[in-house]
């Protein structure tokens, strides 16, 4: 009964307001800034990194917030969505609004602690040469790679030393390489499709289910235009 | 018979008011707790920004004494949930709405500094009250639905009957604009 009130209200409210889609995939590019393989790549990676750590993490795209702030809009999402589960709240958010070049990191509470204001604050800042230059997979992969990193020396720093120490090479700089070799070259996107066994395959049909698990959101992170 | 009986008349208290309104009621408390704790956050976070712009700006006394008196102020009025009516709503409102306009201030003159808002420091500071801000935000919208739901229920029938027989509870208030006086006036602009 509460909840259903609650949804009504919510209802309501957002009647003017700027629609949230439906939740599909990790990658959501309303705005079309990004190309095929590496949504895909990108994808993969955080449904992965879903699986190894319970850490949520998710990418939207949008073309313009439609005289909303990206601070409303961004904490309307993730109350729809529920990005992360209920009991470690370890969700985030990564908005993208182009027209508006406006971005936002919306975290979640249970990761407010290892991503702080501050630190996402900085990755704003240093992502925004990127998309000045018009470079949104470079500036999205810079700030996904390092929100990873971020989250992993949290939740399993002795993990993480130990691998990183037998392979030289840290987890996110493997990823930030998968990212750009099979983000940027057109040719390996084909072959990574044959790989990966889904031909032609979109975020929403990638990998099976993607949905959130009730995470809650404080409207913690930081904002940035460019 | 008898248990059937209870069940149904359990049922029906249920959906009218006797679960509905009691959870509504801990929704607001939880709720409120949320905003103060996010409020206090801010107070937390002055102390260290008045430093840091005190070290570029010392000669802004007048707008820094502004912000460490209402800081004061605003820490020393605490409010309960229990205690939420609409007089102490109105006060916490005040205490607090002084504070960010102290605060605003503050950022207006911090803009005449180009090495205050170059320091990382400073940008570090400045990020975590961009988003204690925007958690108060969040945490006053959560609060208002929350109240909203409650005050339906104690108001609007059939809850409002069970309510006004049992309960008794009154309205919950609300968050007011802060600054309405201000907004009626138009903004001045200054070349």
């Amino acid at each position: 009964m509460l909840k259903t009130l609650h949804l009504f209200f919510f209802l309501c409210l957002s009647i003017n307001a700027k629609d949230v889609p439906t939740l599909t995939g990790p990658v959501m590019d309303q705005a079309n800034i990004y190309s095929k393989g590496f949504i895909q790549s990108l994808s993969s990676t955080l449904r992965e990194f879903n699986k190894s750590t319970g850490a949520q993490l998710q990418v939207f795209t949008i073309n313009n917030l439609a005289d909303e702030t990206i601070e409303s809009y961004s904490i309307k999402t993730v109350d729809q969505w529920q990005l992360g589960n209920k009991k470690s709240d370890q969700g985030l958010l990564f908005l993208i609004s182009v027209d508006d070049r406006k971005m936002r990191i919306e975290v979640g509470q249970g990761l407010e602690g290892v991503i702080t204001d501050i630190l996402a604050g900085r990755l704003i800042d240093r992502a925004k040469p990127y998309f000045k230059e018009g470079d949104y997979q470079g500036g999205t992969s810079y700030v996904m790679t390092n929100l990873m990193k971020l989250i992993n020396g949290e939740i399993e720093p002795k993990r993480i030393t130990k691998k990183s120490r037998k392979q030289g090479l840290p987890f996110w700089l493997i990823i930030l390489i998968i990212i750009i070799l099979f983000g940027r070259g057109n040719r390996r996107r084909s072959s990574w499709i044959l790989y990966s066994g889904v031909g032609g395959g979109r975020s929403s049909s990638f990998g099976g289910g993607w949905s959130g698990g009730g995470g809650g959101f404080s409207g913690g992170g930081a904002s940035g235009s460019w | 018979m008898k248990t059937l009986l209870t069940i149904i008349s359990l049922f029906m208290l249920s959906s009218c008011g006797m679960r509905s309104i009691p959870t509504a009621l801990n929704e607001i408390e939880a709720n409120w707790a949320e905003v103060q704790n996010q409020y206090k956050r801010r107070a937390d976070l002055i102390p260290n920004l008045v430093s840091v712009v005190k070290g570029y700006a010392a000669h802004e006394k007048e707008t820094l004494e502004g912000v460490v008196s209402a800081r004061a102020k605003a820490t020393s009025v605490n409010l309960n949930a229990d205690q939420l009516t609409a007089e102490t709503m109105k006060k916490f409102q005040a205490a607090q709405g002084s504070l960010s306009s102290a605060l605003s201030r503050l950022m207006v003159v911090v803009e005449r500094y180009p090495d205050l808002k170059a320091n990382q420091n400073f940008r570090d500071l400045q990020s975590q009250l961009e988003g204690t801000e925007n958690r108060i935000t969040v945490a006053r919208n959560r609060y208002i639905q929350a109240v909203k739901n409650f005050n339906n229920l104690v108001t609007v029938p059939p809850t409002s009957w069970y309510n006004s027989v049992f309960l008794k509870h009154d309205k919950k208030p609300q968050f007011q604009v802060e600054n309405i006086k201000e907004m009626e006036q138009p903004p001045k602009v200054e070349f």
